[in-house]
């Protein structure tokens, strides 16, 4: 899955850290997102788009659009 | 709920009070649980133990004892560093992956070493056994927990 989180998170300022501290999550979490290492939870995606304000398509999208 | 400035490396206790509050009441809990247990060993032993044997057993118990009782009453929120939905963390990911790996993995590691015995009548004491299959059981998760956090697998 690729995502669009780091230039998202690069718009609204904030650092790993910060998006990490907002989420709940690990800061290795959201280093692992970016990366395209790891596929969130729905729930984790639910908080990410609400967080950036859009929708989970807005932040990711399939390898694979059929 | 509790901030993060508040935060400290054991945390506090969910009933409230100081870090060195928590640490107190799990180490003596823990002293005397390690204690309880150490007598229950040496009432089954039938007495075959010498009164200081109870003390000697309480030793490699007092860590867990201690531990546990940390655990049981720790509040998370309190601890420096843990996250608020570690579910929802990568960690949880690879501790997941890796109990799935390594349940495989001792499958088929016990199996092999159960059908080994079986073909060379080999006999070893029950103790020893369950022992070792502990042992495999934490050296296999640790490995495989490594891998998928060095992989990204």
């Amino acid at each position: 899955m690729q995502n669009k989180l780091k230039e998202l998170r690069a718009e609204q300022g904030f650092s790993q850290q910060k998006l990490a501290d907002l989420l709940g999550v690990s800061r290795q979490t959201i280093i692992s997102i970016e990366k395209g290492k790891f596929d969130p939870s729905l729930p984790l995606a639910f908080d990410l788009a609400r967080t950036f304000n859009c929708s989970i398509e807005d932040i990711f999208t399939p390898d694979r659009l059929d | 709920m509790h901030n993060t400035q508040e935060r400290s490396t054991f945390g506090r206790a969910k009933f409230g009070g100081s870090s060195t509050l928590l640490i107190t009441i799990s180490l003596v809990s823990g002293a005397l649980l390690a204690l309880l247990f150490a007598f229950g060993i040496y009432l089954v032993q039938d007495s075959k133990l010498p009164w200081w044997g109870i003390l000697l057993a309480a030793l490699p118990l007092y860590p867990v004892t201690a531990a546990t009782i940390w655990a049981i009453f720790v509040d998370r929120n309190t601890i420096k560093g843990a996250v608020k939905n570690p579910e929802n963390s990568i960690e949880n990911s690879w501790f997941s992956k890796a109990a799935e790996s390594s349940f495989c993995i001792i499958v088929a590691v016990l199996g092999i070493g159960a059908g080994v015995t079986a073909i060379f009548d080999l006999e070893f004491q029950t103790d020893m056994v369950l022992t070792a299959a502990t042992m495999l059981c934490f050296i296999v998760f640790f490995v495989c927990y490594q891998f998928h956090k060095r992989t990204g697998r």
